[in-house]
């Protein structure tokens, strides 16, 4: 089945299945979505205005039988960041899009009546149909109900109370195979698709398959690939204790933000750790390992049952147990994954509430270590959009504005995830060049030696440093194109099989003859059209910053502080 | 020199497949004594189970002190120095952190703590093991016997209430304690010798 676009006018309410523009052909995943927004945007639109475009794109390898090749990239101007953003997650729907013919979703305008709708997507292209029945509803109830109407399994993204009422913070849920949840959390996506007036989108591949122009090579390129993935020992590590195995490796450090940003350790980090997660999970009869999608050979995913055996969550990763644990020193695992469902519900990402969370109890708006505080706002406030409700629905940024608070761990109005760049400088390198805010993705532990990236000068020399990030974003950059979960970076980083054959798997996919060149120049081309949208859109140098108290507060336990200067940042964008 | 009292042993005995549950109380870590000026590699190469190949291969992340290690030939420092091990860590801060990375370069540089003069000649290593490192090697530890505080491990025990369901007897100073009693019949010492066996052993 040959890719389409498939293009849908809220305005209008109309839909329509376009040719590939030749342009466009050799993208996928986020290379394909910032393309898109940047062609097709006004940077200086307002995110949540009609001038504003949701794209939705599997990538290069989705709906094959790849290993690990189900995430799906959505992309838009972010209303949390003002800036180009691409954010993914996994599930089943980017391999039912890439089934169905789908080389991307271009949602546009916005509807001139108060009416809500849902969008469903077959292989002949999108239906709109105004919803009323679950406006209003959580994330799992939509789920529920819209699997019910189908035969077949489907693909949903769907957006909860939080992506209704716009709040920056708010995420568009992806289903995974067994009817959970999984987030394209970071930058607000969800308020995008809520402004939209979508509801929800159904995804029905039929029978559609995805060709493959040379499958006996396919099929060896995969192979390869996936026996480097499940020897490695970082896979099994996630298989065993999923990400959150780092909780007790990232407080050893010094590095794991605790009490909104003020100190490096948490003294409770053994109760939330992944380590002691683990043992719960088995001793309840949840799930340590669980796939987020189909063809994943890594299962960092897991199901936690509540203390009676009965499911509260699944697929809760480490930054959500930092963000609402550490920093907001909450040492109670049952309530974290609480906290977890109910966001995985409402359609809010996990990593800025949390962060927010922290701020707020710095604010005095409750105490740190209020587990039970964190339930009851996020049921009672952000839900129901209360006042309070939508400050901190919208983020850490919009928190610290409102009650006059100075430390906000933010760049870009995106909070900072859980590694504290004092401890972690390259993280920190990362964190204030990124394109689209404060994001641990960003800029991933690639094979630098495989693709020739590893830089040419000094690596202990902060321009030498300030080269290896930028190499590791220009390489993640190219990855995320592909639809491959980034965990497949610690067997390409080791295993000189793995990467090759990855590049192996898309010329076989296609019949085209890639090189380990074409990846990186692909990595360039993808951050210089999302620096260039940014600029468009009034972002200058001053942005690629990191808030002044990283500057000025050393972090106990090591008393460090950044030390990176501006203009040592900048030289990030000399490519 | 402070007059030394003997720590109390304690043995639990516990269900057979249930022993590496026991494992986690690893990551709070064990006292190890060990003379003055040990290097990492020689100090590890002492414990049960740990080979040099081991040692090399398995155990990709070493901190000394809050700080990551890639020599083993460094020497053991600090007033109460604390040495954690963990396999390779996922996500770009677990490959910075990882012995000998390309990444290695994107770490921040902490402060070595250097060695005070002392009458003792020996140290007290606070030893912690993380994840799979404490699964594959820690029931031998733990049937060794280890040196724990006190706090860790009635923390561990009453955060772990179902754990404690695997525990067939309890000993201490080879008198059977109730595990009721356990908290009770250990007010006052800081420290404990614990040892952790099968009821197959």
């Amino acid at each position: 089945m040959a890719d389409k676009i498939f293009r849908v006018n809220m305005t209008t309410l109309t839909t329509s299945v376009e040719e590939v523009p030749a342009a466009w052909a050799g993208h996928g995943g986020r290379g394909l979505t910032s393309t898109i927004v940047a062609e097709e945007v006004e940077p200086t639109c307002h995110p949540l205005g009609k001038r504003n475009k949701l794209v939705i794109a599997p990538g290069l390898l989705s709906g094959t039988v790849a290993a690990n090749s189900g995430r799906l990239s959505i992309g838009a101007k972010s209303p949390l960041t003002g800036t180009i953003k691409e954010s993914n997650a996994g599930g089943t729907s980017a391999q039912f899009l890439a089934k169905a013919g789908c080389k991307a979703i271009i949602i546009e305008g916005q509807p001139t009546e108060d009416k809500w709708y849902s969008l469903a997507v077959t292989p002949a292209g999108i239906t709109i149909t105004e919803e009323t029945k679950l406006v209003g509803k959580g994330n799992f109830d939509v789920i529920k109900s819209v699997n019910a109407k189908f035969e077949s399994k489907v693909g949903v993204l769907s957006i909860g109370q939080a992506g209704e009422m716009k709040m920056a913070a708010a995420n568009i849920s992806v289903q995974d195979p067994d009817g959970g949840l999984r987030s394209s959390g970071r930058g607000g996506l969800g308020a995008v698709m809520g402004s939209k007036k979508i509801k929800f989108i159904s995804i029905d591949p039929q029978d559609g398959t995805v060709e493959i122009a040379q499958p006996e090579e396919f099929k060896a390129a995969n192979r390869a690939f996936a026996k480097a993935l499940v020897g490695h020992p970082v896979s099994q590590a996630l298989g065993a204790y999923g990400t959150n195995v780092l909780v007790n490796i990232i407080n050893e450090s010094g590095g794991l933000p605790t009490k909104n940003f003020t100190q490096g350790q948490f003294a409770g980090h053994e109760s939330i750790s992944g380590e002691t997660m683990a043992d719960i999970i088995t001793q309840r009869g949840g799930k340590v390992k669980h796939n987020c999608h189909p063809g994943c050979v890594i299962q960092c995913s897991q199901v936690y049952n509540d203390a009676k055996g009965n499911k509260l969550t699944s697929g809760i990763e480490y930054e959500s147990i930092w963000a609402m644990g550490a920093d907001c020193c909450v040492d109670n695992l049952d309530q974290i994954a609480e906290a977890d469902q109910i966001m995985d519900d409402i359609g809010i990402d996990s990593i800025e509430t949390s962060v927010a969370m922290g701020v707020a109890m710095e604010a005095g708006v409750l105490e740190f270590g209020d587990g039970a505080g964190i339930l009851r706002i996020l049921r009672e406030e952000i839900a129901k959009g209360t006042g309070l409700g939508r400050i901190i629905g919208n983020g850490t940024g919009s928190v610290g504005r409102s009650f006059g608070i100075t430390r906000v761990p933010v760049v870009k109005n995106q909070a900072i995830p859980a590694y504290d760049p004092r401890s972690i400088k390259g993280m920190g390198i990362t964190y204030a060049t990124s394109t689209q805010g404060a994001d641990h993705t960003m800029g991933y532990t690639i094979a630098t030696n495989i693709l020739n990236v590893g830089g040419q000068l000094d690596p202990l020399s902060k321009e030498g440093q300030v080269e290896l990030s930028r190499n590791l974003q220009i390489a993640t950059a190219a990855i995320d194109s592909t639809g491959m979960c980034l965990f497949i970076a610690f067997a390409a980083l080791d295993d000189e099989t793995c990467l090759p054959a990855l590049i192996d798997l898309i010329n076989a996919r296609f019949g085209i003859a890639l090189t380990g060149d074409d990846v990186v120049n692909l990595g360039q081309y993808i951050l210089k059209t999302e620096r260039k949208f940014n600029i468009a859109a009034g972002f200058t140098e001053a942005d690629d910053r990191l808030p002044e108290f990283f500057y000025d507060e050393p972090l106990p336990p090591h008393n460090v502080v950044c030390d990176f200067t501006g203009e040592e940042i900048d030289t990030f964008w000399n490519f | 020199m402070k007059e030394q009292h003997p720590l109390k042993s304690v043995t639990l005995t516990v269900q057979p497949d249930s022993l590496h549950l026991f494992t986690t109380v690893l990551q709070a870590g064990v006292e190890i004594k060990t003379p003055m000026n040990t290097e990492i590699g020689f100090f590890l190469c002492q414990l049960p189970g740990f080979s040099p190949e081991y040692i090399q291969a398995t155990i990709e992340t070493i901190f000394l002190n809050g700080t990551p290690v890639d020599d083993l030939n460094l020497h053991i420092t600090g007033e109460h120095p604390v040495l954690a091990l963990s396999a390779a860590m996922p996500g770009l801060a677990g490959a910075i952190f990882r012995k000998n990375s390309i990444h290695a370069a994107l770490r921040t540089r902490t402060a070595v703590q250097p060695q005070t003069d002392r009458e003792e000649n020996t140290l007290t290593v606070t030893l912690k093991l993380f994840n799979s490192i404490a699964k594959e090697r820690g029931e031998d530890l733990l049937q060794t016997g280890i040196e724990l505080s006190t706090p860790k491990l009635l923390t561990f025990l009453s955060k772990r209430s179902g754990l404690c369901e695997n525990i067939t007897d309890i000993e201490i100073d080879k008198n059977t304690v109730p595990l009721t009693n356990l908290s009770d019949s250990l007010a006052g010492c800081q420290t404990i010798n614990l040892k952790i066996i099968t009821s197959n052993d």
